[in-house]
């Protein structure tokens, strides 16, 4: 069962693959949003009251709201999970990944396949071979994603 | 032509008609009269009905596509009837659109309950809302809170929203957890527009389900805000009932009010929703402050079964470096700054594990600086990877757990927000000045000042709005408004090396100029205020500060020479704890007018707050301006 995950991952990673450089399939996920910058930290929001208090992803994740790239009336579609949570956090995953510790990496390999037994190998393996998954400072959740589908293509025995 | 229209018609209609002919429909409908279902309180919850103004039921809800008869929205009745009379519609032929039994699941399953369908009453398949409960995979609910954070007291109201726990998932998985977010579609990020629609029912709110970490991301990281999980006991059939009516709430927008039809609000009657025993509303009016109706989810008897802590990036940071000495922490400081890829040279004297500290301490410091979003300048991202690459050579490293916000502080649930004082206050005080004496109340709708018990509250903040006070004098036997304080912010922030922000404060609304030497029901006006500076912590106890501002001020008022005044200055001052309950806080103001009514407004003021009960404050304050000197006894009342 993982192992059919494993190669649904790599078959669902292809169509990027094939796209390569510049494609942010992500984006028209309509996620953008949940990357800005902090607004609050102007002065006259702070006076006003005026704070995120959630209102990115109202229109993308609202309830029976229909389907759009990424999401399902409010549900990320399962296809999709992975690559929806590499891109949110991707940031945390970078940090993580290097320590080989945290609850995003860990989360990570769960999604990935890992079972509890199979886990904690996993994150080591990410840490060992951490400058291969992020070669560069840029380095986007696509590329890492297909990275670590290579890489755990060549580990069968960490999807359980 | 005139054919053709005729025989759609002929479809249509007797379609229709069918339906309302139904006879088993038709018993239904009976019945339910008969045992007045219309009437009874869940019906009520799932229209979220409640009292208006003038005592008669209407929804809550406006959006008429949560309503199946058009006069629905205040008539429960005739919804009723509608609602059953749509379940006997035919099976929809596109997969896309919904049935109306599966637009408005938790009616039907509490109708079918009621009423008993039997067979002669097709019920439908409703893929999408099955689909998606099946994602959301609910077992149990948890309320979370998201705390304030620094240099915004405007978040000192704070927010909350609900996380479906997902089965099978453990402690460790909470991240792939849906969240329940009730907020505005706000469509500009203009200051005042934003005030001015939220204010007046401008926004449309929604529901939203996204998973948790889109939110622990928001949350902890770009804001800097605490989160605090709060599990709720809700059985599984509670749980179902809330799904069921979260997907009816899916059809509509609801008009958004910040002050008490917000983003915590309305979590109260999903709530009521998915457990009858609930009243959680009742109290809610004309303000639901989050922390308030956090507070009320607190008080049910059992519904609460613990409170876990999931502390802000900034809370982790500061916790983090109290574990570095003095040099470990200028070798962070430095590595934060290295362009020049120094960084293993002066990590090389410490051990494997001292250095990982180092480094993540580092990397927390940097992220912080540089901020959340995702397009950082590529030299940024140059420093990033380095500093991760350096952190990954380390290998496998033993570091001490990073959670815990408070140190050496264990037991953080009694530092929760909903320890704090209720949001709204009233004083009943008696004064004296060198005239006469005189009685107060005061009256104020929201949330904190500097001399109210600091407990669950942003240190050195305030956030007062709506704030009264009315004065009798014995001697003249006159009442007058001594003050009303429209809003009143204020965050002085202690100066710490790698947080820092700068102290300010803005206020507005009508003063009693005690400067000047006028009976005060003649020196009413209308005053607007800032000033900007430093805060310091001192040693004297664990949250004191001294601090320094400099200071503007216009009036606006008859009491002035020329109808106005404008003048500049500063203030400063110190507060500090003499015990728990024990507060003291000295302020000296100099102002200069120099427009409107020359001279000069100089103000000593000492504030002792001695808190007796957990939601009683006696405060005695006294102050001297210019020539005039007043002592204010006061005991205040949180409620």
């Amino acid at each position: 069962m993982k192992r059919l995950l494993a190669i649904g991952l790599s078959a669902a990673l292809l169509p990027s693959l094939a796209l390569a450089t510049g494609n942010h399939p992500m984006a028209g996920c309509g996620l953008g949003y949940l990357l800005l910058s902090n607004k609050d930290n102007e002065q006259v929001t702070q006076i006003l009251g005026a704070t995120t208090n959630g209102t990115f992803g109202t229109q993308t994740f609202g309830i029976s709201s229909g389907t759009s790239g990424c999401t399902k009336d409010g549900a990320v579609k399962l296809a999709r999970a992975t690559e929806v949570f590499a891109e949110v956090n991707l940031d945390s995953l970078r940090k993580e990944m290097a320590a080989g510790q945290g609850e995003y990496v860990n989360t990570f390999a769960s999604l990935l396949g890992a079972t509890d037994a199979t886990r904690p190998a996993m994150v080591r393996l990410f840490q060992t071979q951490y400058t291969t998954l992020f070669p560069s400072s840029n380095t986007t959740s696509d590329e890492m994603l297909n990275r670590v589908a290579q890489t755990l293509a060549q580990h069968p025995e960490l999807l359980g | 032509m005139w054919f053709l229209s005729l025989c759609l018609l002929l479809l249509v209609c007797p379609c229709r008609a069918a339906v309302a002919d139904n006879p088993y429909l038709q018993s239904l409908i009976a019945q339910a009269h008969t045992k007045h279902l219309a009437d009874q309180p869940y019906w009520r919850r799932l229209l979220h009905d409640r009292r208006n103004l003038f005592g008669y039921y209407e929804s809550e809800v406006d959006d008429p596509h949560f309503f199946l008869d058009s006069r629905g929205r205040k008539n429960p009745s005739a919804e009723l009837d509608a609602t059953l009379t749509a379940f006997f519609e035919p099976p929809v032929i596109d997969s896309d659109t919904q049935h109306p039994q599966c637009r408005f699941p938790a009616r039907y399953a509490w109708l079918k309950d009621q009423l008993g369908f039997d067979n002669r009453l097709q019920e439908q398949a409703c893929p999408r809302f099955e689909q998606w409960r099946d994602s959301m995979n609910a077992a149990s609910v948890t309320v979370i809170f998201a705390s304030y954070y620094m240099n915004n007291p405007s978040s000192m109201y704070g927010h909350s929203f609900l996380r479906l726990n997902g089965k099978g998932h453990t402690a460790s998985e909470h991240l792939l957890d849906y969240t329940v977010n009730y907020a505005a579609d706000v469509n500009t990020h203009n200051g005042i527009l934003f005030a001015i629609y939220g204010l007046t029912g401008g926004y449309r709110g929604r529901f939203s389900t996204m998973p948790y970490y889109a939110k622990v991301q928001e949350y902890n990281n770009l804001e800097s805000r605490d989160l605090w999980e709060y599990a709720l006991t809700l059985d599984p059939a509670a749980v179902d009932r809330m799904l069921r009516h979260l997907w009816e709430l899916g059809n509509a927008t609801l008009a958004y009010y910040f002050l008490n039809r917000n983003c915590s609000y309305e979590l109260l009657p999903v709530l009521e929703v998915a457990d009858p025993s609930l009243h959680l509303i009742d109290r809610f009016w004309f303000k639901a402050i989050p922390t308030d109706t956090l507070r009320m989810i607190l008080q049910q008897p059992g519904l609460v079964s613990g409170v876990v802590l999931r502390p802000s990036h900034v809370s982790k940071m500061l916790a983090a470096r109290e574990r570095l000495s003095p040099e470990e922490i200028k070798v962070a400081e430095k590595l934060v700054k290295d362009s020049d890829a120094q960084g293993p040279k002066d990590l090389a004297p410490y051990a494997p594990e001292r250095k990982a500290a180092i480094l993540d301490s580092a990397y927390d410091l940097f992220r912080y600086r540089t901020g959340f979003s995702r397009d950082q300048p590529s030299g940024v991202q140059e420093q990033d990877h380095r500093l991760l690459v350096w952190r990954n050579e380390l290998g496998p490293v033993n570091v001490t757990q990073r959670d815990g916000p408070f140190g050496d502080r264990p037991d953080v649930s009694s530092l929760s927000p909903d320890h704090g004082h209720k949001t709204g206050r009233i004083g009943l005080s008696y004064g004296f000045t060198n005239h006469s004496h005189f009685e107060e109340l005061s009256l104020r709708t929201a949330v904190h000042d500097q001399d109210d018990p600091p407990l669950g509250y942003i240190p050195g903040s305030q956030l007062q709005m709506f704030h009264l006070r009315m004065r009798y004098d014995n001697d003249r036997k006159t009442a007058y408004v001594q003050q009303f304080t429209l809003v009143d912010l204020r965050s002085y922030s202690p100066w710490d090396r790698w947080v820092h922000h700068p102290s300010w404060e803005v206020n507005t609304g009508l003063n009693v100029a005690n400067d000047l030497p006028k009976d005060p029901e003649n020196s009413l006006y209308y005053g607007l205020n800032g000033g900007s500076g430093f805060s310091f912590h001192t040693p004297l106890s664990r949250d004191s500060m001294i601090y320094a501002l400099a200071r503007a001020d216009m009036g606006l008022g008859a009491t002035f020479r020329d109808n106005y005044r404008i003048g500049g200055g500063g203030s400063a001052g110190l507060f500090f704890d003499i015990a728990d309950f024990w507060h003291v806080h000295f302020d000296f103001a100099d102002l200069q007018y120099a427009l409107g009514n020359p001279g000069p407004a100089t103000k000593l003021t000492v504030v002792q707050g001695c808190r007796v009960a957990h939601d009683v404050e006696f405060r005695a304050t006294l102050e001297r301006q210019n020539t005039y000197k007043e002592v204010l006894l006061s005991l205040l009342f949180f409620l």
